[in-house]
């Protein structure tokens, strides 16, 4: 039987200064680290040569590597993107609910991450966490579950409202 | 021929004019042979032909000029008999179901359908009828209003308009407009790039005090395309962030997704729109008044109902020991005698069925001592909104399981015990399509603490309710509805009229226990009740009043317990599906056990 070979091993770097080792397989879920490697050349990587993620913080860092250890065998996403969206539903795994399960706070920092570590799958489970939160909820319901302060003007309120007019149920 | 269409529950007649009401398919079998399903091609009704007549294989038409008159099939429809003749002499070598040509092509753009599992779905379902047109089959749903439940019998019953009478409809003219082939689509497509935008400009407002503000346009963006229309509106209305997202292509596009308002408009994902926003702008304001489109929808949303029932099928087998029916023939014929509670469940040929459903299959499980279990897991499915009992699952200890019916790991409610618990039989709460509730006779089963029956009357004398009252009152049970009864939907007969309670004390404790009932009924209805115990006594709870409608002159029915004991009373409410707000009760029967080394079993009227 052939000897499987140990996991290639890389580093990455939080914005105050964390440095993770995963398996290379897992960071490349991000786009933005598979092209970074494929930049660096494999002769460069080292713990003292991490990659830095400028923009996301030790906390969120971890969180993000646990999402995509928990995918890295994921299958790569459809290539049919029209007969994929029109199953698209907000409908999410039961592993990523729970994932999920985090503050508002950290829950905005994941979907920013996602964003700038290109990780479109974790991207949209945060997009949908958001939608589930909203669905069904009245304007001034959604502002409770935000925190959002009503700042709209009159004016600005029947703006919003003519705007969005055409939604209404016929 | 005339026949009904298994996906939309409109006729498939010649007397239409409308050619895509006559031209239809079938998914089939030949004899018997079950698991040969196949897709028929497409043929007319013809009045020239009692029975279906069509090509018998799926890419042909009855109009190929090259088609050998030898390759088409005569079809026996949407049969509720299986042994039931066809119209000709003989039963007919092909059966199945029809379908519209153009329904099968809607649900093909929907999903494509395992026919095998298709057919045996159908074969199922109770199928109902209007004269002269056999096979609306009883989905629990209208068809969108194509069809109707006939209030005149005791359950209800799935019933097709006649050809004509389809005329008399108010939507009639979306009944009869092609779903599929839709020219007023295509010209909105077509021209999906010549209406006006309607851009808005925003004027820039505050965002401060809102926490979607960390979030880029892209992502907010992404969050709307993920709502309902409604919740997108409404979410532009909370949030200042979101109100200053100009909606892009891809979330106009995605409003012709799935769950979204124009889901059953598929055409676009083949044919791409110019603007996805001019068009869905244009069907806002077009698609209301064009009757093929509200059919489309009506046919899609039935379509979708399908899909989640064979999405529930799919690779799904049926656990337990064979017990043969004719349906599945076995090794060995099956000597067991069963005692069944089968309220609508029909065995596989029996005589034609408006309500219920057909047995396919049977599975036992056998043991060497009566069943002890720690744990029982019930399986569900989603029937189209009702939620139905498909499985069980059976924990003895020791890491043994037995499993029973269909089970679904995902759609599972898990019981443990604290202690093993013995499985003498079981209470059902049986609906027209299936179990909507079980409950286990163990063991323990004791009627020693119940003190008193309440019997609730609805307009003097008809039997609404009964309920048992224990010591232990988590023991207490209301079978049907109790009053006052303000909202029923029954008329009444008396002037004054009058809702009625009625007691007696049973002396539980004292070991008194009911042996018998002994009711006065006509024609769906109770219009007495005497109760009988051990110690001897004879009470009658209420009877009809001495009036000059005769009912007082009913004889007394006796309903006595099958096994040796009883240790309940149940009870059908016909009408329940269909006013959940409360109906009298129809019939009742005792749920008795025998001792603990014999069967248990449940008798009743």
């Amino acid at each position: 039987m052939a000897e499987s070979k140990p996991a290639q091993k890389i580093w990455i770097r939080s914005n105050d200064d964390k440095t993770f080792e995963i398996d290379r397989d897992v960071g490349e879920r991000s786009v933005l680290i598979k092209n970074l490697l494929e930049d660096v050349g494999d002769a460069d990587l080292s713990e003292e040569n991490a990659i830095p993620i400028q923009n996301v913080n030790e906390t969120v860092l971890r969180k993000v590597i646990e999402w995509c250890e928990h995918h890295r065998n994921d299958p790569p996403a459809s290539q049919d993107e029209e007969s994929d969206a029109r199953k698209k539903t907000t409908e999410i795994e039961e592993w990523d609910q729970k994932f999920m399960q985090v503050d508002q706070e950290m829950l905005f920092e994941i979907i920013l991450a996602a964003n700038y570590l290109d990780i479109k799958a974790l991207l949209d489970v945060g997009c949908k966490t958001v939608a589930n939160m909203i669905k069904g909820k009245s304007p001034e319901e959604i502002r409770k579950t935000f925190n959002i302060t009503n700042d709209f003007s009159p004016e600005e309120e029947e703006q919003i409202r003519r705007e969005n007019e055409w939604a209404e149920d016929r | 021929m005339e026949s009904v269409c298994t996906l939309c529950g409109v006729g498939i007649s010649f007397g239409f004019s409308e050619r895509w009401l006559r031209e239809f398919r079938a998914i089939y079998v030949q004899h018997k042979n079950w698991s040969s399903v196949k897709l028929s091609g497409v043929g007319i009704a013809d009045e020239t032909e009692p029975d279906p007549v069509c090509p018998e294989h799926g890419n042909q038409r009855y109009d190929d000029p090259d088609l050998d008159p030898d390759s088409t099939i005569f079809l026996d429809l949407n049969r509720a008999n299986l042994t039931l003749k066809g119209s000709g002499v003989n039963t007919l070598e092909f059966r199945g179901f029809g379908f519209h040509s153009a329904c099968w092509d809607v649900l093909n753009c929907l999903f494509k359908p395992n026919i095998c599992d298709l057919f045996h779905l159908c074969l199922s379902m109770p199928v109902g009828s209007v004269d002269g047109i056999p096979g609306v089959l009883d989905w629990s749903h209208d068809y969108g209003g194509a069809a109707f439940y006939s209030k005149e019998d005791v359950i209800p019953r799935i019933t097709a308009y006649y050809t004509s009478q389809l005329d008399q409809l108010p939507k009639a003219n979306v009944f009869k407009a092609d779903p599929y082939d839709i020219p007023s689509l295509r010209l909105a497509l077509e021209s999906a790039d010549r209406f006006q935008n309607n851009n808005l400009n925003h004027k820039f407002i505050e965002t401060d005090g809102d926490a979607f503000n960390c979030l880029p346009p892209e992502i907010l963006h992404n969050i709307l395309t993920s709502l309902s229309t409604l919740d997108a509106m409404r979410l532009r209305m909370a949030s200042p962030a979101f109100a200053q997202v100009d909606l892009q292509e891809p979330f106009w596009r995605s409003r012709f997704h799935d769950g979204n308002e124009f889901n059953h408009i598929y055409e676009p994902s083949q044919e791409k729109p110019a603007s996805w926003k001019t068009l869905y702008f244009s069907l806002r304001r077009f698609a209301p008044g064009i009757p093929a489109i509200a059919n489309r929808k009506r046919i899609w949303g039935l379509a979708l109902k399908l899909q989640s029932l064979l999405d529930q099928m799919k690779g799904q087998t049926c656990s337990g020991e064979l017990a043969p029916t004719l349906f599945e023939a076995g090794d060995q014929p099956d000597t067991t005698e069963w005692h069944t509670a089968s309220r609508c469940l029909h065995k596989a040929e029996k005589s034609s069925f408006p309500y219920g459903s057909r047995a396919l299959r049977a599975r036992a499980i056998h043991t060497s001592t009566p069943l002890q279990i720690i744990q029982l897991s019930v399986s569900f499915i989603d029937f189209n909104g009702i939620r139905l009992i498909s499985g069980l699952t059976f924990f003895p200890g020791g890491g043994k399981q037995f499993r029973l019916g269909y089970v679904h790991p995902n759609q599972e409610r898990h019981i443990v015990f604290s202690s093993p618990i013995l499985v003498r039989g079981w209470k059902v709460a049986l609906d027209v399509n299936g179990i909507r509730a079980i409950a286990i006779i163990t063991g323990d089963d004791d009627p020693s603490t119940l003190v008193q029956i309440i019997a609730w009357t609805y307009d003097m004398d008809i039997l609404t309710g009964l309920e048992f009252k224990h010591l232990d009152t988590s023991k207490d049970v209301l079978l049907g509805h109790h009053g006052p009864f303000d909202n029923m939907p029954m008329m009444r007969s008396y002037a004054p009229s009058d809702d009625r309670r009625f007691t007696m004390a049973i002396d539980g404790p004292g070991g008194e226990a009911v042996t018998e009932i002994h009711i006065k009924y006509s024609i769906g209805r109770i219009y007495g009740l005497k109760i009988h115990t051990n110690l001897g006594r004879e009470e009658i709870m209420y009877s009809v009043p001495d009036d000059s409608s005769g009912k007082n002159q009913l004889e007394w029915i006796a309903v006595k317990p099958s096994g040796s004991r009883a240790i309940g009373i149940f009870a059908t409410c016909p009408w329940l599906t269909v006013f959940p707000q409360g109906h009298h009760l129809h019939e009742l029967g005792l749920i008795s056990v025998n001792p603990l080394d014999k069967e248990s079993n449940i008798g009743g009227l």
